[in-house]
């Protein structure tokens, strides 16, 4: 049991000044005009929008593309075109991000996979000098990121491709991008709306990498079938990323 | 609580240690602190208004097929340490060896890893190696070096050319290649010397055996047959003894009962500084080191006599009677199904000792056999240290080569060596920090990492076993001893891997390739350890020794160390912040005083005090241990160092400084006195010690209880078990429910597990000021429990790490929600939610939660940086942090069952304690699985909660520790087998 100390034990009287009245009893004038009382109100009304204001605007700002890096495509060191090779070529998103499927990284290709079509063809264009000088030097070519999660999320391609999650989901019409830029906003809450119910979102294991692909039947009753198929569980606890 | 004194103002006061203070650091002012949290602020808010800049993605030019980014590869190699090998399976990242695990198909590891394991991929990083040749502490070449050493063309110019004035400091080796090229050394430099110096007294160990057998041979124990150990002053079960992490899961298994009707080993220990081995013991005799030839001598009488100490000469005290009788006892009982065991600190006639034991008990050929030697150089007819300074003082030596080993700071003071090297007109030091010994050398020559470079060795049992690389070295101008050896074998010109591979070709037989690829794939060769060979141990009363002090006064013991070993792990910041097993000592070295001593001496623990021995004396700090023997003192080696290592430098005091060449291990006639300053007062040391209260205050929180009473009552636990009363909903068990059970009979103590926490969960090290204030970050501690006994009393370990409570109590204070519950059973920390409240750590009744008070991590070396798990978060400042079950290995484990990537049977899910665990004491699964290990230990009688009167519902569960000493009740001693 701790000593009050005694100034505070015996309370003390009212200070005489704060009543309108002086010890004498002559009046005093008023110090503050009646417009005060209504522009402390309007005062703390202010106060308490700035208050609430500032975390909500930020809040919001966070969530903007110029924050988010959406839409906003992304300059690489090589002109490299994903429409050229998906489209025209008809090459498979793996054929490239080859451990899409068993990594949680989906692999950004070796200059060697680069170099195993660019030796045959298209091998003197001097579009492609910087991939050559970079295969033959060994240095390799600086990519540009363009999806970008923070340190603390561990994110796995693996899994929600074994779950069939189509790359369009998350990545977009790749193949009708110059330059990949991020189309969805990547935000914790963007996650969770599929995390919380993820059927809307799944396909046939065959059909993940199509682009433009549409549920023949329904998604409904496709997402249905597929969730039980696959067995996708509705994983929102925080160590499914955060560890 | 149960214990009405718990409440008590002394009670509390006396678990405060008065060690540990909260004083705020000096040197930062109020104003100061403002000013820069003003600007701190201001500028912090500017931040906000620019993007982060894009990050680069580097893929590889051409990526090896067998790496896969994001996914670890597992390579296999050995770590040697004492000379012996220990296989391990390294976790590589696209090139950085990131965390060490025990090999389990390797003998001398069977998964299992230590504490010196489980540390050296740190020291493979450690900023502080030696990076580049020296010429007297000057830049130089390799090819200089040759130059210098006459190896360059012409060659042979020098020494004759027979190599006089040649000499090589070594130490002992098994590695086959080493011992051939050693072997081609002297085949063309025939003058040539090779003297060896070794850590551990090794030489102890076969002169015994020469005593008995009259030739230097190799013992080896088969701990999972024998019904009785009797260890004299063996720490079979701690980290320094070869062949340890072996010894004690064979022991373990032996031990370990699923329940009252089990049966169980027993344990005798004859020792004199408390160790893990100790603190199993079932009978645990506490004598001087001096003392165990005596002790072991009364054994052998005992069991001469049946069981009785009668022979006259042998006058030992009440205490020793009664244990080596009942030892005598059991081991006649359990003929051929018993061990002794001698221990690498005690004198040869030990030894021998335990060789006649062992053949008297019908234990020879059985559980204790012998082989020729692993070891080259640790024999009787070896030249060691001795003879090399004798050798320099005759001016014999011109050219010194010393690989590896530190001497300067390691030999015993007496022999002066650190002042001899400086005598020899050329020498060249290799090791892997420019230490104490490259400073009395000529030549430095760093030396490489095991992690990056290829050899070969032998494990303790023969077998033959692989280093191979897991990264290039860091450093280019490294070497390893076989390298420097090379030139002079004739070999300079070819590369460590040809080397090794054309030393190897002669094995295998006709497919080589397939021959060597297999062994690099296992780590090791099967079927190579060495054959038994038969010998009887020769009788010789002169062996026996009788009881009386021979010398007076104290006896200085000088252990290895259990962190930093003989100083060679002394930069590691993990080691020197891993708590002693049983003193819980951190960031230094004590002379450990029993407390009878202290008090007959007026010594109290932190008191500094001179220790002498005839002409040479010591300053260290006291430490007052229970259970350590009277009038004996113990001072570990490994401190006090003075090389170029900032974190080893000036930690502890120099043990060495008080060794002599002829008891290297302990000696008799040392005195100790307190230290006063000028005023009179005794000088103090502050010392870091994580636990300075022992004693559980008649609280239930590590229940201990003998295999008699188990017997007599199995449900002696059942007050902390069962359902308590709570207010909150009941948990949903569907689906994997994570769970660990820990059986403390088994836990000796090691530590292995906190440093495999540490590696594996990127846990910083904090410092000395900081665990003086109990801000260690240790996931995973040890908490030691004395029982009543003041002086010898008997040691309880018990784990502690977060509990998983199913009612957490942490998670009901969280403001913020960063610490949650996952449905699989997990009590979840999510850094990136924490703003750092330490509410939860306030709330948590078992102390488990560690803050981030500082930004450990912010400034980490380049190098180090390799060392972090990529699978974890690196937590920054004010952030709480704690036990997850390893909650990264957890869910990678689940991923990889659904996508088929790794195959789960061959790679079980294992918590990173529980995989390097020796004795496999801790076992992870789910609860979900009524047939996994854990929830078959969680039904057994002795399994309960701690704290189980909270009601938290904790998911790791805890199995009293059951002892096994000779019942009471019967007059006869049954093992129970």
């Amino acid at each position: 049991m701790r000593r009050i100390p005694a100034r505070c034990a015996a309370g003390g009287s009212r200070p005489s000044h704060l009543s309108g009245t002086t010890a004498s009893g002559a009046r005093v004038a008023a110090l503050f005009s009646r417009f005060a009382n209504t522009a402390v109100r309007i005062g703390l009304i202010l106060a308490g929008l700035v208050a609430l204001g500032i975390p909500v605007a930020l809040m919001g700002w966070v969530r903007t593309p110029f924050v988010t890096g959406k839409e906003n495509p992304v300059q690489q060191p090589v002109l490299f075109d994903h429409r050229h090779h998906v489209v025209d070529d008809g090459i498979d998103c793996r054929y490239c991000h080859s451990t899409v499927d068993r990594s949680p990284t989906a692999g950004i290709p070796s200059t060697a996979r680069c170099m195993g079509c660019h030796s045959q063809i298209w091998n003197s264009s001097p579009l492609l000098a910087r991939v050559r000088n970079a295969y033959f030097s060994g240095e390799p070519i600086p990519w540009v990121r363009v999806h970008r999660l923070p340190e603390f999320v561990y994110f796995d391609h693996s899994i929600h491709v074994a779950k069939g999650i189509g790359c369009e989901s998350c990545h977009g019409r790749v193949d009708q991008m110059a330059a990949v830029y991020q189309v969805a906003p990547l935000t914790m809450g963007w996650c969770l709306d599929c995390h919380r119910n993820p059927e809307p979102h799944l396909r046939p294991r065959s059909q993940v990498t199509a682009m433009g692909w549409r549920p023949p039947g329904g998604q409904e009753a496709l997402g249905r079938v597929l969730r039980e198929e696959y067995g996708v569980q509705v994983r929102t606890y925080c160590t499914t990323c955060h560890r | 609580m149960s214990d009405p004194r718990a409440g008590d103002r002394e009670e509390d006061d006396r678990q405060t240690p008065p060690e540990r203070d909260g004083t705020a650091p000096a040197g930062v002012s109020r104003r100061v602190f403002l000013k820069v949290l003003g600007a701190g602020v201001a500028l912090g808010g500017t931040g906000a208004c620019t993007r982060p800049p894009r990050e680069k993605i580097l893929p590889y030019a051409d990526r090896p097929p067998e790496v896969t980014p994001g996914i670890p590869v597992y390579y296999a190699t050995s770590m040697v340490l004492g000379g012996y090998a220990t296989g391990l399976l390294v976790e590589s990242h696209t090139g950085r060896p990131t965390k060490v695990e025990g090999n389990p198909g390797h003998p001398a590891s069977l998964g299992a890893a230590g504490v010196y394991e489980q540390a050296s991929p740190l020291q493979l990083y450690d900023p502080e190696r030696g990076k580049g040749i020296l010429y007297r502490g000057q830049p130089a070449t390799w090819d200089s070096l040759q130059a210098a050493l006459g190896l360059a063309p012409p060659y042979r110019t020098r020494w004759g050319g027979r190599g006089e004035g040649l000499a090589f400091l070594l130490e002992p080796t098994a590695s086959p290649q080493l011992l051939a090229l050693l072997a081609r050394v002297r085949d063309r430099l025939p003058a040539a010397r090779v003297f060896f110096h070794g850590p551990a007294r090794d030489d102890s160990a076969p002169q015994g055996a020469v005593l008995a057998f009259g030739r230097p041979l190799h013992p080896r124990y088969d701990l999972s047959r024998a019904a009785v150990v009797v260890s004299l002053d063996a720490d079979f079960l701690g980290g320094e003894m070869p062949y340890g992490l072996r010894y004690a899961r064979d022991f373990a298994e032996r031990r370990r009962i699923a329940g009252p009707d089990g049966a169980m080993n027993r344990l005798y220990v004859a020792e004199c500084v408390p160790s893990p081995t100790g603190a199993l013991a079932d009978h645990r005799l506490r004598l001087r080191a001096g003392e165990v030839r005596q002790a072991a001598s009364a054994l052998l009488a005992a069991l001469a006599a049946g069981g009785e100490v009668r022979v006259p000469g042998l006058a030992a005290p009440p205490e020793v009677r009664a244990w080596a009788g009942a030892a005598a006892r059991d081991l006649a009982l359990h003929r051929g199904a018993g061990v002794v065991i001698a221990g690498g600190r005690q004198p040869p006639e030990v030894h021998a000792l335990a060789h006649l034991l062992n053949e008297a008990t019908g234990n020879a050929g059985r559980t204790a056999w012998l082989t020729e030697p692993v070891l080259a150089g640790a024999g009787p007819g070896d030249p060691g240290p001795t003879e090399l300074a004798d050798a320099i003082r005759g001016g014999a030596v011109r050219t010194l080569v010393v690989l590896e080993g530190n001497p300067a700071y390691a030999a015993p003071a007496d022999l002066d060596l650190a002042r001899l090297l400086r005598r020899v007109p050329q020498t060249v030091y290799l090791g892997l920090y420019a230490d104490e010994t490259a400073a009395a050398c000529e030549w430095y020559v760093p030396a490489q990492h095991y992690l990056e470079s290829w050899d070969d060795a032998r494990a303790c049992d023969g077998t033959l076993s692989l280093v191979q690389p897991l990264i290039r070295p860091l450093y280019p101008d490294t070497r390893t001893p076989a390298d420097l050896l090379a030139p002079f074998a004739g070999l300079g010109g070819s590369t460590q891997h040809d080397r090794l591979r054309d030393e190897w070709r002669t094995r295998g037989g006709g497919d080589f390739e397939g021959f060597w690829d297999g062994a690099l794939g296992r780590g090791f060769v099967p079927g190579t350890e060495a054959p038994p060979v038969a010998a009887a141990p020769r009788w010789d009363p002169a062996l026996l020794a009788l009881w009386g002090r021979e010398r007076p006064g104290i006896e200085l013991v000088f252990p290895l160390d259990p962190s930093v070993y003989d100083g060679r792990f002394a930069n590691l910041g993990w080691l020197q912040e891993l708590p002693d097993p049983l003193s819980k000592l951190t960031w230094d070295n004590a002379a450990l005083l029993s407390p009878r001593t202290a008090r007959r001496l007026g010594v109290e623990t932190g008191d500094v005090v001179e220790l002498r021995l005839e002409d040479r004396s010591l300053r260290a700090p006291a430490l007052v241990l229970p259970g350590q023997a009277d009038d004996s003192v113990a001072l570990n080696r490994g401190y006090g160092r003075e090389g170029t290592e900032s974190l080893a430098r000036g930690v502890g005091a120099n043990a060495n400084l008080l060794r002599n060449a002829a008891a290297p291990c302990f000696a008799g006639g040392a005195s100790l006195e307190r230290v006063l300053d000028g005023k009179g007062k005794p000088v103090r040391h502050a010392l870091a010690v994580t636990q300075a209260h022992g004693t559980q205050e008649g609280r239930p929180v590590a229940l201990h209880a003998t295999l008699e009473e188990y017997r007599r009552d199995p449900e002696f636990a059942r007050r902390e078990r069962g359902r308590a009363l709570s207010l909150y909903r009941p948990f949903d068990y569907r689906g994997e429910q994570w769970a660990m059970s820990i059986d403390l009979s088994l836990c000796t103590g090691c530590s292995a597990c906190v440093v495999a926490c540490q590696a594996e969960n990127n846990v910083p090290v904090v410092g000395k000021e900081e665990v003086r204030r109990g801000r260690e970050m240790h996931w995973l501690r040890i908490d030691r429990y004395f029982s009543d006994d003041a002086e010898d009393p008997g040691v309880v370990m018990q784990p502690m790490l977060c509990q998983h409570c199913e009612k957490a109590p942490c998670e009901y204070v969280c403001p913020v929600n960063a610490t949650t519950h996952s449905p699989d059973g997990l009590n979840e920390m999510t850094y990136n939610r924490c703003v750092g409240t330490r509410f939860c750590s306030n709330n948590c009744p078992y102390k488990v939660r560690r803050f981030n008070w500082f930004a450990y991590n912010a400034e980490k070396p380049e190098t180090e940086r390799m060392l972090m798990n990529p699978d974890v978060t690196v937590r920054a400042r004010g952030v709480m942090e704690k036990c997850t079950y390893c909650v990264q290995r957890i869910r990678r484990h689940q991923i990889d069952e659904q996508t088929g990537r790794a195959d789960p049977v061959a790679h079980p899910l294992q918590t990173a304690c529980q995989q390097t665990c020796p004795t496999r004491a801790i076992v992870f699964g789910s609860l979900g699985d009524s047939a996994s290990e854990v929830a078959r230990m969680r039904r057994e009688p002795r399994a309960y909660a701690a704290l189980h009167e909270l009601g938290t519902e904790p998911r790791t569960r805890y199995l009293a520790k059951i002892t096994n000493p000779v019942p009471t009740s019967t007059s006869a001693p049954e093992t129970g087998e």
